[in-house]
């Protein structure tokens, strides 16, 4: 049986929500359904009075490894209108857990690309077992990572992102420390021992307190995307897609080969 | 009278020492003085004598941030007094944050709350490397206010999203990384970091040095008064909603807030 949630949601008696992405047999790779079930759930939880924070994590090897391809370029082959309501439901699945009241805590481990990377930036708290390895890879296939560009920004600084979301590049959870986007480093299989204080201390604090801290944080540092730019993001995110090079790019993924546009290593 | 709770000197060179001096109490933050702080940065501003101005606690700590006995009349204080009160806070604050000399916190020891804001409204940072931080207005049910625009500007959102929602203790190495400190020693190395810093300072033209810390205020974003007081009703408020009046009659009467029953339950 294939329909088991994309998506597992449990609530614990102190109100700790476990939010785990469970498409394991493709690395939680995301398509539509684990948009749509993210979209809502950051909505949810946030409105649910007995939770007060969200933990999210990845079943099987990976944390999250992006988009799912196969059906991105199956939504690339649809409308203009369709491909901009995809990109919309993207952007907004960020900007919930983005903006959700509540503190968040992302438990990183093995892969986190594209949109996962995204996932982590916008939740307030990472850890990250050594294991982990990250890339802001949509470029490689001629889309754009636009809709979790905001939450990059803020989590890694404008200046790391400059680099790792034009190369490409992979990069490892110790440099990701470096850089501040992620918190905290445990051995491999430990994010559950490293996550237990950190779960603690939050539920020691007055729940409205760490909300209107939270609240602060944001409007101080500007992080907000108001509705006009989520839009924004959300259409130039389908365009990337519906161009001639997104769809280069997609097949080449497909077809396991280079890309057109790759001229080969220096010689 | 206020040198009891607040020292300064000036040395030959203009270098002017200001140090908290509650050392039994970990020199924690009261009305009094905060308000010989604020006099004291005005009086060192005005005066064209001063080159630099040090920033350090007596004793063990450099600052625990507000008092008990400062929080017991908080808590009974309405909150057009709680505004008053805030609005000094924050006027203390920019005041350092502002002054036209350069600024070294030395942090001898740990710095907690309010003691954080004062490391992040100084220009550069050193710190004793047994030193330990913490933002931990939220443990009892208040929000970092005064502070927090000072605060954000040296963390970043990024560290300020963990720690001062979980307001757990971090040490030298973490203040470091999210540069809160520029730079930390043991405790017996601490003042030869710190003079040597002097030593760079006193080496710039004073006009220039006064120009580029101008500058780079503004050119971040300014602290506006709009802001100042909006973070100064922030905090008068927050201390007179039901959580915030729980936290602080919790922690007077030594017992666990509401909300920590609930989350061990």
């Amino acid at each position: 049986m294939t329909d088991e949630p994309v998506v597992l949601c449990d609530i614990d008696a102190r109100g700790v929500a476990m939010v785990t992405i469970n498409r394991p047999r493709v690395n939680n790779a995301y398509n539509g359904e684990v948009v749509d079930a993210l979209l809502e759930g950051a909505l949810a939880l946030d409105a649910d009075p007995n939770v007060r924070l969200v933990v999210i994590r990845g079943n099987g090897r990976h944390f999250q490894a992006g988009a799912d391809l196969k059906w991105l370029k199956a939504v690339s082959a649809q409308s203009v209108e369709e491909n901009i309501e995809v990109s919309r439901r993207t952007t907004n699945a960020i900007r919930n857990l983005d903006n959700c009241s509540k503190p968040t805590l992302a438990l990183v481990h093995g892969g986190c690309f594209g949109g996962g990377t995204g996932i982590a930036a916008a939740c307030d708290i990472v850890i990250a077992s050594e294991d982990a390895v990250f890339s802001i890879a949509e470029a490689r296939w001629g889309v754009m990572a636009g809709p979790i560009f905001p939450q990059l920004n803020a989590a890694m600084g404008s200046h790391n992102v400059r680099r790792y979301a034009q190369t490409c590049e992979r990069f490892t959870a110790a440099e990701a420390w470096e850089m501040g986007f992620v918190h905290e480093l445990c051995p491999v299989g430990g994010l559950d021992d490293a996550a237990a204080p950190v779960i603690a201390a939050i539920l020691s604090n007055g729940p409205n307190a760490v909300t209107a801290t939270k609240g602060l944080i944001r409007d101080l540092a500007g992080l907000e995307i108001d509705d006009e730019a989520g839009e924004s993001l959300a259409r130039g995110h389908a365009a990337k897609r519906l161009s001639a090079e997104a769809s280069e790019g997609l097949t080449s993924f497909a077809e396991k080969r280079e890309a057109a546009w790759y001229p080969g290593a220096a010689s | 009278m206020t040198d009891e709770i607040l020292l300064c000197e000036t040395d030959g060179r203009g270098v002017a020492t200001v140090t908290l001096n509650r050392p039994d109490i970990h020199n924690a933050l009261n009305a009094e003085l905060i308000a010989a702080l604020t006099e004291t940065f005005d009086r060192l501003n005005a005066d064209d004598a001063v080159r630099a101005v040090i920033l350090t606690g007596k004793g063990k700590s450099f600052s625990a941030g507000a008092d008990l006995n400062y929080m017991k009349q908080a808590a009974g204080h309405s909150e057009a007094e709680n505004l008053a009160d805030a609005r000094n806070v924050a006027a203390m604050f920019h005041t350092l944050n502002t002054m036209r000399h350069p600024t070294v916190a030395r942090v001898n020891g740990a710095a907690y709350a309010g003691g954080t804001g004062l490391i992040a409204c100084c220009d550069i940072a050193i710190g004793a490397d047994h030193a330990k931080f913490a933002v931990t207005e939220v443990r009892i049910g208040i929000a970092p206010s005064t502070i927090s625009p000072y605060l954000l500007a040296v963390m970043g959102p990024r560290a300020a999203r963990r720690y001062w929602l979980t307001a757990e203790r971090f040490g030298v190495d973490e203040a470091f990384r999210y540069g809160l400190l520029h730079d930390y020693a043991p405790a017996d190395a601490l003042d030869g970091k710190v003079a040597a810093v002097i030593d760079d300072l006193l080496l710039g033209g004073p006009g220039a040095v006064a120009a580029c810390k101008a500058l780079a205020q503004q050119l971040h974003g300014p602290v506006t008064a709009e802001l100042r007081e909006r973070t100064a009703a922030g905090i008068a408020h927050i201390r007179a909603t039901d959580e915030g009046q729980e936290g602080l009659s919790a922690f007077l009467e030594k017992r666990k807030p509401s909300w920590q029953e609930e989350a061990s339950s």
